[in-house]
């Protein structure tokens, strides 16, 4: 008989490193009564966790892997992503080291890591269930990447790392975004909504006030205006004062496309504003009353705090 | 877990010292263990659920039902020793492994359960060291025993698991399977088992912050 390509005890090795590695850039977040959360050292100074476990803006504190707790401030919150970067002293401890998420693939071994306290970090263990392309999370945002997990996120494991067998971190876990798998914001998405809260300590989303649908045109209709598309999007609503009606856009015009790209579903227009529209001027190819009409609209920025 | 002749030994060496207690139904699991020569079985307390003196069914690994009695239980740190009365059943018992070192167990170390979820006979569970020490976090355990070090595993365990080894990746003892707390499955470590074995009860450890005694 051949000798085991690997040994048991070899994993286990690699696994106990592998947690001892990541848990050095992994702290404890207290912005919440009670249970803390945890954070990821991202960059020098800068701690990301999930929105979700950040509960108030002042009297934030972190614990370090050395157990001395600090203070920490606010930087920004992207409830979309469900993100929140803190700063803290720059210069205390290591930053994790970030993997390469599109390199994940389902069958991986992972690791989920947590610090409560200063009692030292937990870890849990499985197996990548999914990944696939960008989609967009309930709250709106846009995903990069999707990775999906069988990790068990205890009570204030929300916020830590997915963490691969070198120990390298590839995301943040969010309890808010998992159910029923264990779904990780990946580093492309962090280091994205990082720089936009770097800049502005929100992130800024394009806003046109007006709630659609989906339709088919009639073929008597698309055959009168030449249209060689199928379908558009029904104007079901429009927000008083917002810039759709402000543009003087109707409830039943039917939108066929923005800045000549065609859009048929509500997300196409969500991916055309998560882009740096916000202050700029779209202009709208719409149906109304069985002609073709193009209407210019300036587009404002969404309320923040807002999810639709 | 890719299978190989050294996973196969493993689990072998792991089984051989796990016993079935009361397999009619709301048992548990046991490991037998050596102590001054003689083999003796360690379970949970509220898997033996008997005062000293009460007989027990135990089924052993090669399928042999012993009519154990209870020796000793402490139902604080939730453990009973249980005594094959006769030396003939004594031998069909075979003791574990060396304990293993829990002193080097960190987080991230593969650990194995064996037990019998369920009802389901000598199944295997492999998970990993989630945290070694007191409970913390979210939810309390009653009268301090949440202060108690516990080996704190993230790895699937069911009723039918109580009592039963927690093992590390070289088959080696370090601890007793007793309750899943929060999903976690929390085992009472091997060297407190030890010194319940040797002594009267396991020791008991005070948390920070629980009053002492008038001193």
């Amino acid at each position: 008989m051949s000798a085991p390509a690997f040994s048991l005890l070899d994993l286990s090795n690699q696994l106990a490193l592998a947690v001892e590695t990541a848990a050095g850039g992994i702290v404890a977040v207290h912005g919440r009564p009670q249970l803390a959360s945890t954070g990821i050292h991202w960059r020098d100074g800068l701690i990301v966790t999930t929105n979700g476990t950040v509960r108030r803006d002042e009297d934030l504190s972190v614990t370090l892997p050395s157990g001395n707790r600090v203070a920490a401030a606010l930087q920004g919150r992207d409830p979309s992503t469900d993100l929140a970067v803190l700063t803290i002293e720059p210069g205390l401890f290591p930053t994790v080291k970030l993997g390469d998420p599109g390199a994940l693939r389902p069958g991986h071994l992972v690791l989920a890591l947590g610090r409560l306290d200063e009692s030292g970090a937990r870890a849990a263990f499985g197996t990548l269930s999914r990944t696939g392309g960008a989609w967009r999370a309930w709250g709106r945002g846009e995903i990069d990447r999707l990775v999906q997990s069988d990790l068990t996120l205890y009570p204030g494991f929300g916020g830590g790392p997915l963490v691969d067998a070198a120990g390298q971190v590839h995301g943040v876990n969010s309890g808010r975004l998992s159910r029923p798998f264990t779904t990780t914001i990946p580093v492309e998405t962090v280091n994205r909504i990082i720089d936009h809260l770097a800049s502005r300590g929100y992130v800024r989303r394009g806003y046109l006030g007006a709630g659609m649908q989906s339709v088919l045109l009639q073929p008597q209709l698309r055959e009168r205006l030449k249209l060689d598309r199928e379908g558009g999007l029904l104007l079901s609503a429009i927000q008083g004062g917002s810039p759709a009606a402000v543009a003087g856009l109707l409830v039943g015009d039917v939108i066929i496309a923005i800045d000549r790209r065609p859009v048929t579903a509500p997300d196409d227009v969500l991916k055309i504003l998560s882009g740096d529209t916000a202050g700029r001027s779209l202009s709208l190819d719409l149906v109304r009353g069985g002609k073709l009409e193009t209407v210019d609209v300036l587009i404002g920025e969404r309320p923040r705090g807002s999810h639709s | 877990m890719a299978h190989t002749p050294e996973s196969d030994a493993l689990s072998a060496a792991i089984l051989a010292s796990v016993v079935q207690i009361r397999p009619d139904g709301a048992g548990g699991a046991g490991v037998v263990l050596e102590r001054a020569g003689k083999t003796v079985i360690v379970t949970n307390a509220h898997v033996a659920r008997a005062r000293p003196g009460t007989p027990i069914l135990v089924v052993t690994r090669s399928g042999a039902v012993v009519e154990a009695r209870v020796e000793r239980t402490d139902p604080f740190r939730d453990l009973a020793i249980l005594v094959p009365p006769v030396d003939g059943d004594q031998a069909r018992l075979r003791p574990a492994a060396e304990p293993g070192d829990i002193s080097r167990l960190k987080p991230g170390h593969l650990v194995l359960a064996v037990g019998h979820p369920f009802g389901l006979a000598n199944a295997i569970s492999m998970g990993i060291v989630h945290s070694v020490g007191p409970i913390r976090g979210a939810f309390q355990l009653t009268e301090g025993r949440g202060q108690q070090p516990w080996i704190q595993a993230d790895i699937r365990l069911a009723p039918g698991n109580s009592g039963g080894p927690l093992c590390d990746a070289e088959g080696r003892l370090i601890g007793i399977n007793t309750m899943i707390v929060n999903g976690l499955g929390l085992a009472v470590p091997i060297p407190d088992v030890i010194q319940f074995l040797q002594g009267s009860t396991a020791p008991r450890h005070r948390g920070i912050g629980e009053p002492s005694g008038a001193i």
